[in-house]
């Protein structure tokens, strides 16, 4: 144990983590040259093309230093809020954590929330300044922020460049000598912290653990505690590039287990794995079963793909598992899917994997929070689809899930940062200024206001310098109505959101003004209306089609014509009919495009 | 011009068996303004017309042209040529409509031409016209029939302004400098003009085209009969039954190709879908409509859908049914895109 070192690293999305990564592989020669393709440890073509991690990775390098030789276990851990519970995870698996910063960003609010998460853990933190080669790297200003934020001696800042290459023998003598080698019994009954699994086709779900105490032999009989499955265990072994089998992974280390586990949802992350004749007396703690945050309604762009989609979902959720979803109907779509997520990135992961992967394209309705709605009687409902949501004379009151949102941007966007968070609906709660011209902002505020619209409103307003990060701080009490549109007088269920009472008025109009551009003219006019229970808010109406007919059809246009009339065609198969009004697929979206 | 017409002429040459026959009953000169072409080149290439293929007697040779080029010598010279169908770009009769449609001639020029058109033995005329524009009022397009009905003229194409993508027009019009066009508008105009046809016992036989009876284009009818024909210089189509191809656009790249005798151009083979698909938004079109024992000859599609979708259409008042036809009535026609679409496969 004595030689292992555990370690995660904490860093803002495009600081420079999977560069750095990279490098620390290169030198440790874990890969020579040959095999090296920029960022190694994301595999998934999404995590590459986006450039985040998505899933968690874990790699053994093996590195001597002073004729010492050491195993350190670099666990990567996601870069975005949708998963932060995942990182706990990570971070609960390790003693230390490089920091690392932009030397020309500075410090952003997803960094700092997970920073806290390192020290929550007693992880020893090492701070990296990276891309110390850029020339408008600001080394002073962000050392200053660092030494603010954690007190730490100036000196200890570990000046480095993924780039270059420069630092990088630095951090790794800095995570051998200020990293403490895992504690742990090693000959205790066997205890080990799952933080991450995958899905191989051919072998099944892979679990990844740091084993805290004994250790995991291949054949053992081992046991889920928190699941309370029990498993014998095909095979264990360590993370290299690829899986390295091994008989035993010994305590303080890190390794895999495969043990014809099928799904990915029978492998919890946090859960503990334990010896079935002689299990530990506790499981780990921290564990927890994460629940959705976003819900939205799936459903296959043509009607008779929905036995093809649903094998794509349940497909997904072998190696997805906090994706949830079960069967629901709309008058509007038909035959499709409630399905929850952790958060918008991953509906868009989930959206994009499903016509990537499964080349299913999906029409999802506009998302929504999970509401608990209390009828006259006291009885709570919980409501994760508005048509869901009693009409107002049968509900007493409804509650929302709320947010501690943290914000930090530059001085100068604070007033429009401000006025965006008062806009949806947030309180102020703190300001603290991190250097001379940095500001941190705390405000709560339901979650429900960020799903939409949040981010790339914020992004515009700081022009990209401001960085967010929230937690959940559970449900309160708000005046929210369930607003309906209606086509010619009948509902579009697809259609309905569950939005604050003071909002339905503005939204309303900007909606129906949406769908006015949105839904094609058709032979007859086309009356839009927004309600509030059985009140009429707001009306747009589409004029009847007139003309619709190519004045030209001679021998040149007759090809390209065609052409077009197929394409229009097409696209009348996809739409959906309510009443007798034809909608295409993009209107279902409207909400989400209305400052388009 | 004298390159591009070689390569014109080595390409009619080239291409004479492209339609599997030399008989012609049409010639057409257009697409763009061919009345710009010297008139000894014309007479060239009608002379290899003659040469390479078999013109049926009576075969209709038209000319495009524009108002203002109509010259009573010139005229004379096409006439010996052989032209004997002219085809004039009025396009309107408001000066502000042709200011902003970059036409160089007048009003006058048009109301001229005409007269000297028939003066100079053509009997057989077209005029093309343009309503709908944000600056065509009601009362003018009434006096533009009213003209055009008894200037002389057997034929008339009649076309709605059509604000095409990356136009001059669609900018203007984007950027709010110039008014939206006004589909209310242009639906009723295209109403006056099927009155007047009706009034005056005209045969208004395709969607944009009318004529005196008896006196249907051709060349232009023989688009939408699934005819063969051959298309001669840059971005001319050409179409046998199953293919079409088209020529590259460009007349540097066109001349250039032919000068080595390579053909330049891009071809699609028609699947039997494709074919059944063209006949739907041609022949609906026509006021022979769609047939359907034609329809199901294609192999496609079953009676029951066919009854379905018609039926739809039939009492929506868009198609009226006679015998085993179907055409499209006056409301019909101002819809017939989205009616095409619904029944294309
Ligand atoms: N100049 C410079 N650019 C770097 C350095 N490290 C990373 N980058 C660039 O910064 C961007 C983000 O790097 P990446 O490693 O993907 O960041 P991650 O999102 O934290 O994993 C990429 O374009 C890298 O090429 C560095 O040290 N110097
Ligand atoms: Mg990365």
């Amino acid at each position: 144990m004595e030689q292992i070192r555990n370690f995660c690293i904490i860093a803002h999305i495009d600081h420079g983590k999977s560069t750095l990564a990279d490098r620390l592989l290169e030198y440790t020669k874990t890969i020579d040259k040959r095999q090296q393709q920029a960022q190694v440890l994301d595999d998934m073509d999404l995590e590459r093309e986006r450039g985040i991690t998505i899933k968690s990775h874990a790699i053994q390098m093996n590195y001597t230093l002073d004729g010492k030789p050491y195993v350190l276990n670099l666990i990567d851990t996601p870069g975005h809020v949708d998963f932060s519970y995942e990182v706990s995870r990570s971070i609960a698996a390790c003693e230390g954590a490089l920091l690392i910063v932009d030397a020309s960003q500075g410090i952003e609010a997803q960094t700092i929330s997970n920073l806290f998460m390192a020290l929550e853990h007693g992880l020893e933190i090492i701070p990296v300044l990276n891309k110390i080669d850029l020339p408008g790297a600001m080394p002073e200003e962000v050392k200053d922020e660092i030494v603010d934020l954690l007190g730490v001696d100036r000196d200890l800042i570990i000046p480095a460049s993924g780039k270059t290459g420069e630092g990088v023998f630095d951090i790794l003598r800095a995570i051998v000598e200020r990293v403490p080698a895992p504690k742990g019994n090693a000959n205790g009954p066997t205890k080990a912290l799952i933080f991450d699994s995958v899905f191989n086709p051919f072998r099944g779900i892979i679990a990844y653990y740091r084993v805290m105490d004994g250790k995991i032999k291949k054949g053992q009989h081992v046991k889920f505690m928190n699941m309370g499955t029990d498993y014998h265990a095909d095979e264990v072994g360590i993370l290299k590039l690829d899986l390295s089998p091994r008989d035993e992974v010994k305590a303080g280390d890190v390794g895999y287990i495969i043990s014809g586990i099928k799904e990915a949802r029978e492998v919890k992350v946090g859960d503990t794995i334990t010896d079935f004749d002689n299990p530990a007396g506790e499981s780990i703690k921290g564990f927890e079963d994460v629940k959705p945050m976003v819900f939205a309604g799936i459903y296959p762009v043509d009607t008779e793909d929905y036995e093809e989609l649903r094998e794509s979902m349940l497909k997904l959720q072998l190696n997805d598992a906090s994706i949830v979803f079960e069967p629901e109907s709309s008058a509007a779509l038909g035959f499709g899917f409630r399905c929850g997520f952790l958060g918008m990135l991953h509906l868009e992961i989930i959206q994009e994997r499903l016509e990537r992967e499964f080349g299913i394209t999906v029409i999802t309705t506009v998302p929504n929070v999970s509401y608990k709605a209390y009828d006259t009687k006291d009885q709570m409902v919980i409501v994760n689809n508005p048509t869901d949501l009693l009409p107002p004379e049968q509900t007493k009151f409804v509650e929302e899930p709320f947010i501690t949102a943290t914000i930090i941007t530059k001085s100068e966007y604070v007033g429009s940062v401000m006025s965006l968070c008062m806009d949806k609906r947030g309180i102020l709660k703190n300001q603290v200024y991190l250097t001379a011209d940095r500001i941190e902002i705390t405000f709560e505020m339901p979650l429900a206001e960020i799903v939409f619209d949040f981010y790339d409103r914020l992004k515009t307003i700081s022009r990209g310098y401001a960085s967010f990060d929230y937690q959940p701080l559970g449900y309160k009490e708000s005046k929210l109505v369930k607003l309906d549109i209606l086509l010619n007088g009948k509902p579009v269920d697809a259609l309905s959101a569950i939005i604050h009472r003071d909002n339905a008025y503005d939204l309303g109009k900007k909606i129906c003004k949406k769908l006015k551009d949105l839904i094609p003219k058709q032979q007859f006019e086309i009356a839009i209306q927004a309600g509030v229970g059985a009140k009429i808010i707001a009306r747009e109406t589409i004029s009847a089609l007139r003309k619709d007919v190519t004045a030209k059809c001679y021998g040149g246009d007759i090809s390209r014509k065609r052409k077009l009339l197929e394409k229009q065609k097409a696209g009348k198969k996809r739409m959906r009919q309510v009443g007798n009004v034809e909608i295409p697929q993009s209107a279902f979206m409207a909400v989400l495009k209305l400052n388009e | 011009m004298e390159p591009l017409l070689q390569a014109m002429r080595k390409e009619l040459e080239t291409e004479k068996d492209f339609m599997g026959t030399r008989r012609l009953e049409s010639v057409y000169f257009g697409g763009g303004t061919p009345s710009l072409l010297p008139a000894e080149g014309l007479d060239q290439l009608l002379q290899d017309v003659n040469q390479w293929f078999d013109v049926v007697p009576g075969a209709e040779i038209t000319l495009e042209s524009n108002p203002e080029d109509l010259e009573p010598e010139k005229m004379l010279t096409w006439k010996r040529s052989g032209i004997n169908r002219l085809s004039i770009g009025v396009q309107s009769l408001g000066e502000e409509d042709l200011n902003h449609m970059h036409r160089n001639h007048t009003a006058a020029d048009s109301l001229g031409a005409v007269d000297r058109a028939l003066e100079a033995g053509f009997s057989s005329v077209n005029l093309d016209l343009i309503f709908g524009s944000p600056w065509l009022t009601d009362a003018l397009w009434e006096e533009t029939l009213d003209w055009a009905f008894h200037s002389g003229a057997d034929h008339i194409s009649a076309y709605a302004l059509t604000v095409e993508p990356k136009t001059f027009l669609n900018k203007k019009i984007a950027k709010g400098e110039w008014p939206e066009v006004n589909d209310k508008r242009q639906s009723e105009q295209y109403r006056k003009l099927y009155r007047y046809a009706e009034e005056h016992g005209w045969d208004f036989y395709e969607i944009s085209n009318l004529s005196k009876p008896g006196h249907r284009a051709v060349h232009n009818s023989n688009y939408w009969k699934n005819r063969p024909y051959l298309g001669i210089g840059p971005s001319a189509h050409s179409y046998i039954p199953g293919l079409r191809r088209w020529n590259v656009s460009d007349n540097r790249k066109y001349t250039l190709a032919w000068q080595e005798l390579q053909p330049c151009f891009t071809q699609e083979v028609l699947e039997n879908r494709d074919m059944y698909n063209e006949y739907l938004l041609t022949r609906i079109r026509t006021t022979e409509g769609v047939d359907l024992p034609e329809l199901l000859a294609f192999g496609l599609t079953d009676a029951a859908t066919l009854e379905e979708l018609i039926g739809r259409a039939e009492s929506q008042g868009l198609v009226i049914r006679q015998g085993t036809r179907c055409t499209l009535t006056l409301e019909g026609r101002l819809l017939a895109d989205g009616i095409t679409a619904d029944w294309m496969l």
